[in-house]
């Protein structure tokens, strides 16, 4: 189904959105923008490029409770939320979900995940204009990827969006709004989706087998300052702790490119040399979790090149000396 | 501006070539300058210098294997001469590559710390590169920012820091990015005893900020790399400096610009004005 | 139904504890509500409440259907807080977690087990599960190493162990760690079991330890004629969730929580583990 909306109407379906929906959207001020919960249309910004962090703190937060100590024993009893919207996803943070997913569901299911993600509904923004450190095209996306999207919105540039209904559900909460699309509009986004295309600037093939001398990622991760930031933009990586804080289990974020992630109490570490550390987080993005679960797990969102202190680029390390 | 590279790249190929030293500490990619560790004196035409060359080098002084030459502004040879005065870094293992700096910009403005900066030209070198244009004086109240934070009713204040806070994701950027965070274990990490909670919220958050402020006093040398690379845009110079004008003038310090003396948090004088002391 | 959170412990009590040396204690865990059914070489997730959580191998039996027992090492800040339990107290149990020893393929054969310090715990299961079914099993050879004699764990077990038909322990601490009065030999772990000289034809191996001594013991085997397949170690990494998820205990695509914690020498060398 394809409906064509003014930014007026939008505003009016998030408007009705909200009563049924936890919304997320892009929102902050000039510098930052991340995934907010949003109490009011307004809040939210579809100008952006893309949020500095990722939406994956929708359904997996910096920080949770995993639990809660009463009485010195684990309390149990969720409080049941309303299903979750993220409004504005690019196609890329959508994509990274359904890798998310692999991980958090499958045989062992991970509730903290999936009792936020089920019943989710995502509708996204395609990207008519890459920035220049996305490569989405290079890693199985595109800049109007409907990959595990409910909604597609474009933004027609004339004010007016093209909402894409891609499913049941997707269907369903567009189908009351605006008008039927035209054929000029449908045409319009078809050409927004080339000209996005041809806007990528970063362009390969992930090779079939990475790099694997000491020596190379000795002098890759040489400028590496072993900070977390690329994890942490990352919308698919998903290293996490769990810590006994204020009389809570809780879980937060961690990542392999932090020293201590691997150190032992008896002072071990398996991983103490720092390329061991970057070499890991581009192994399992690029070939482990391929050989475990058949696809990359990079959505080529860019965020962790355009964020890295050091210039460290993730193509550059992907490709080897080639580049 | 390519009198500038070209001399980088003359004195970093000449260092290496005699063997001086084993590695020079600089900056690559013209559009997008970042660090570069050069071994061999043919790869010294790599170098690059523009405004753009935002990275405090100093930071790798000690994970570099061997001496090292350190490309480096102003503001990042002080760091360089706190590393030297704390002991991390032997002053005969490091040549100092000092080059005059007028400002890092970004989407062409001048960057905060650049607009208050009065070390324009290296304080501590071995080979200066110069740029007369480079040496401008400082434009603003360098103290502004702290002073209207600090006119707020501390309630205000607390809610200012707090809301900045809560958009901490404890990505530690900035304490690794930082040439003088350099502790094997950061107190943030320690767990016997544990000193502050690990999962971000506001308050731990601004726990972990004030701490690493404090453990700095009197070393900060305002470098502003906290501040450029965190991905959430917090304000971190501010705490910093705001401990710097206080120790400026509690003791008249500048920390980073001579070698040979003492600083005041390090030592103790009989007649220290705070009781606790004495 | 929805599934429950994978990360909320069962409450067990402390039903006793065993000094074993100056700094490992054997605790006894009963589990408030169900049992759970494991094989040896599973591990749990122990929580001291308000502490921490930390991984720890069953170190009891099945056949024994008893608590769960733990072996604890005071280390870190889990294991102090462990070494303060009392009887009564509680604390949280996940689990069980990981593969098990195959012990199951390894009936009719001989069993050598070989253990340094802590490393004793995962192979106390896997020994008493195969005496308490000693007819399914061939010989039992036991070779238990430590620093010094005051650093050997389950001491009596160990002569009730030897007590055992077809079951032979030999003891060792490492030299200049004898004390007056030690009867059992000086020597490293690998060079003992040189000296030893086992029978490789229709025998396994169980071997943990620590990891210089895994090293060199690995490569004793290998230059006694044992092959890869024949041989199993238990992992020591860092793991925290238990389910493969957290990403701190790979080893390439394998989590070591998941898919491990017992592999063989075989398995090891394939996936290019540094031992």
């Amino acid at each position: 189904m394809d409906r064509k909306l003014t930014k007026k109407e939008l505003l009016k379906l998030v408007e009705g959105l909200l009563s049924d929906f936890e919304v997320w959207a892009p929102a902050g001020n000039e510098k930052v923008y991340s995934f907010s919960r949003i109490e009011k249309p307004e809040e939210i910004s579809l100008g952006y490029r893309n949020t500095v962090t990722s939406p994956k703190n929708v359904f997996f937060p910096s920080g949770e409770t995993v639990y809660r100590l009463m009485e010195g024993r684990p309390a149990t009893g969720e409080a049941s939320e309303k299903p979750k919207l993220i409004l504005g996803i690019r196609p890329c943070d959508a994509r990274a979900f359904l890798m998310l997913d692999k991980v958090f569901g499958g045989d062992i299911e991970d509730t903290l995940y999936t009792s936020k993600r089920n019943k989710s509904l995502l509708v996204g923004i395609a990207c008519n204009e890459p920035s220049s450190t996305c490569f989405c095209t290079s890693v199985g996306g595109g800049p109007f990827s409907t990959d595990g999207l409910d909604v597609l919105m474009v933004d027609l540039g004339d004010g007016s969006y093209l909402l894409r209904g891609l499913n049941g559900r997707g269907n369903e909460i567009i189908s009351k709004c605006g008008s039927e699309a035209d054929k000029a509009s449908l045409d319009k986004a078809e050409s927004l989706d080339r000209a996005a295309k041809e806007k990528m600037e970063i362009s390969f093939k992930p090779p079939d087998s990475l790099e694997s001398s000491e020596e190379y990622w000795k002098k890759k991760a040489m400028a590496c300052m072993d900070c977390g930031i690329c994890a942490f933009v990352c919308p698919t990586c998903h290293c996490f702790d769990l810590v006994d804080e204020g009389g809570c289990k809780k879980r937060i974020w961690d990542t392999c490119t932090f020293p201590l992630f691997t150190i032992m109490t008896s002072g071990e570490n398996p991983r103490e040399e720092r390329r061991d550390r970057i070499r890991n987080r581009v192994y399992h993005k690029f070939s482990w979790f391929r050989q475990v679960h058949g696809e990359i797990a990079c959505v080529g969102c860019g965020r962790c090149i355009a964020s890295c202190p050091a210039g460290i680029d993730i193509t550059e390390l992907v490709n080897g000396n080639n580049k | 501006m390519s009198a500038i590279v070209d001399e980088l790249r003359k004195v970093a190929a000449g260092l290496l070539k005699s063997g001086a030293v084993k590695v020079v500490i600089g900056y690559e990619n013209e559009a997008a300058p970042r660090p570069v560790f050069l071994e061999n004196a043919e790869d010294a035409e790599k170098l690059v210098w523009n405004d753009r060359c935002f990275h405090n080098l100093a930071r790798y002084l000690n994970t570099t294997e061997g001496k090292a030459a350190i490309v480096a502004k102003g503001c990042d040879v002080r760091a360089v001469a706190g590393l030297i005065r704390e002991g991390q870094v032997k002053r005969e293992d490091v040549v100092i590559i000092g080059v005059d700096c007028a400002a890092q910009t970004e989407s062409g403005e001048k960057l905060g710390k650049c607009l208050v900066c009065d070390c324009h030209r290296p304080e501590i070198y071995d080979h200066l590169v110069e740029d007369e244009n480079a040496l401008v004086e400082p434009q603003t109240d360098p103290y502004g920012d702290v002073s209207e934070i600090e006119a707020k009713p501390v309630e205000e204040r607390l809610g200012y820091w707090l809301g900045l806070m809560e958009r901490c994701i404890r990505c530690y950027a900035c304490r690794q990015v930082c040439p003088l965070c350099y502790c094997k274990e950061c107190v943030a990490e320690q767990s016997l005893p544990k000193w502050l909670p690990r999962s971000p919220d506001g308050k731990g958050n601004l726990f972990f900020h004030v701490m690493r402020a404090h453990h700095l006093a009197g070393r900060c040398v305002d470098c502003g790399e906290c501040e450029r690379v965190c991905p959430v845009d917090i304000p971190i110079r501010t705490i910093n400096r705001k401990l710097i004008r206080d120790i400026s003038e509690l003791y008249g310090y500048k920390a980073g610009v001579e070698l040979d003396v003492v600083p005041p948090l390090t030592t103790f004088k009989p007649d220290d004005p705070e009781d606790a002391f004495r | 139904m929805r599934p429950t959170n994978i990360f909320i412990p069962t409450p067990a009590r402390v039903a006793g504890i065993a000094r074993e040396t100056p700094d490992i204690n054997t605790y006894v865990f009963e589990l408030e509500g169900e049992r759970f059914d494991y094989l040896p070489g599973q591990f749990v997730e122990l929580s001291i409440f308000g502490v921490g959580e930390a991984p720890f191998c069953i170190a009891s039996s099945p056949t024994r259907n008893g608590g769960i027992e733990c072996s604890i090492k005071k280390m870190g800040s889990v294991t102090q807080a462990a070494h303060r339990l009392l009887d009564g107290d509680v604390v949280g149990v996940r689990g069980p977690y990981g593969n098990h020893f195959p012990l199951d393929e390894m009936e009719g054969k001989d069993i050598l087990f070989i253990g340094g310090g802590i490393g004793m715990a995962p192979l106390r299961p896997a020994i008493q599960f195969c005496i308490d079914r000693k007819e399914k099993y061939g010989t039992i050879l036991i070779l238990c190493g430590a620093r010094t004699p005051a650093d050997i764990v389950y001491k009596g077990e160990l002569e009730e162990w030897a007590g055992t038909g077809d079951v032979y322990v030999t003891q060792t601490v490492d030299p200049g760690g004898e004390t007056p009065g030690w009867k059992g030999r000086v020597g490293l772990v690998p060079k003992v079991l040189e000296e030893m000289r086992p029978r490789t034809e229709n025998c396994c191996v169980i071997t943990c330890g620590p990891p210089i001594m895994i090293r060199f013991t690995l490569e004793a085997l290998q230059g006694l004629g044992f092959h890869d397949e024949k041989v199993y170690t238990t992992l020591e990494m860092k793991m925290k969730c238990g389910v493969g998820k957290c990403g701190r205990c790979n080893i390439g695509p394998l989590y070591i929580c998941k898919d491990g914690p017992v592999f063989s020498l075989k398995q090891l060398k394939e996936i290019g583990a540094e031992i």
